[in-house]
């Protein structure tokens, strides 16, 4: 049941067909693990909040610099030099404070990981780093975890879901099998706010989307965003047979 | 007939006809770090690079992975 502040706060939800109370009960009992707190986390983790998603966990173990700012929205001024972790936190309970946030303020070893992973309900890929990507990608394959992984730069934006809980479920490596780090990132090449904004803006609506129990449009799909025409491409993925991540946990 | 026409991220190109992917790259002179490819929007894995060969009118997508976010 929800309480009169939570159903006078989330009534723009209620009065939808596709969430209604159900669906926002089931948004309070999930648990949703954003990997990385900067251009993608920062929307992503704003919107999971407002919509009551009732535990998030966050993992990040940047401190928050100045450098930031022009894209990672949910940080203020004051907070540079503070653990993101803790600075996103306090943004987020200010937002909403019916809900629950535990932070992870370091590298996670695997086992860790395997862990945190194991309990989360979904996760979001909002790294900035192929082997932090990759890494992900095959513990969420190991644990049966659904994926929604963004990325972006400069002007371009990637998005794709990989549902683990399903046993034809392509992953990240069948996609992009090089584990080698490339030379462009965001520190490097720049990013426009807005493009990350839009990339984990739909993180969040696709996670919100997969709890109450509505399908995925991008299941084992790859969107690409051009930032400039605003055209989007999409393609199907599927499985590799050789992948050596995904093959051994097929069926 | 020994040539076909593609379609490269946009730009019409003529090859020979029986192309494989894997000649394609080795002929754009693309570094295979990172990228991925889709022919007509379905992404080939990199273990059909070498097998799968192109024809005429292919819309091919070469792109490479993001890693920044
Ligand atoms: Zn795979």
């Amino acid at each position: 049941m929800l309480n009169d502040a939570e159903t006078l706060r989330y009534s723009r939800h209620l009065l939808l067909e596709n969430v209604g109370e159900a669906g926002q009960l089931k948004l309070k009992q999930a648990k949703v693990l954003i990997m990385g707190m900067g251009g993608l986390g920062a929307p992503a983790s704003m919107y999971l909040a407002a919509a009551g998603v009732g535990s998030l966990v966050l993992a990040d173990f940047d401190q928050l610099d100045v450098t930031n700012l022009q894209r990672q929205i949910c940080y203020d001024s004051e907070q540079v030099g503070q653990a993101k972790v803790d600075a996103a936190k306090s943004r987020l309970l200010a937002l909403n404070d019916h809900i629950r946030i535990r932070v992870i303020n370091k590298k996670m070893a695997q086992s860790q990981l395997a862990m945190e992973i194991g309990l989360a309900d979904i996760v979001l890929d909002c790294t900035d780093n192929l082997a932090s990507r990759h890494l992900i990608s095959q513990v969420c394959c190991q644990t049966k975890t659904p994926l929604i992984v963004g990325a972006g730069i400069r002007l371009e934006g990637q998005l794709m879901m990989f549902d683990f809980s399903q046993p034809d479920s392509a992953c990240y490596h069948c996609l992009f099998p090089s584990t080698e780090e490339q030379a462009l990132n965001c520190s490097n090449s720049g990013v426009l706010g807005p493009v990350v904004g839009t990339i984990g803006s739909l993180q969040a609506l696709e996670a919100i989307k997969y709890i109450v129990g509505l399908p995925s449009g991008i299941k084992n799909q790859l969107k690409l965003f051009d930032g400039l025409s605003l055209n989007w491409q999409s393609f199907a993925i599927k499985r590799d047979p050789d992948c050596p991540v995904c093959q051994p946990y097929s069926k | 007939m020994k040539e076909i026409t593609i379609v490269i991220n946009g730009q019409s190109q003529q090859v020979a006809k029986a192309t494989k992917v894997i000649d394609l790259l080795a002929a754009l002179g693309h570094a295979e770090q990172g990228m991925a490819l889709a022919i007509n929007q379905n992404i080939i894995s990199r273990s059909e690079w070498p097998d799968h060969v192109l024809q005429d009118g292919d819309d091919i997508a070469l792109f490479q992975a993001i890693a920044g976010g």
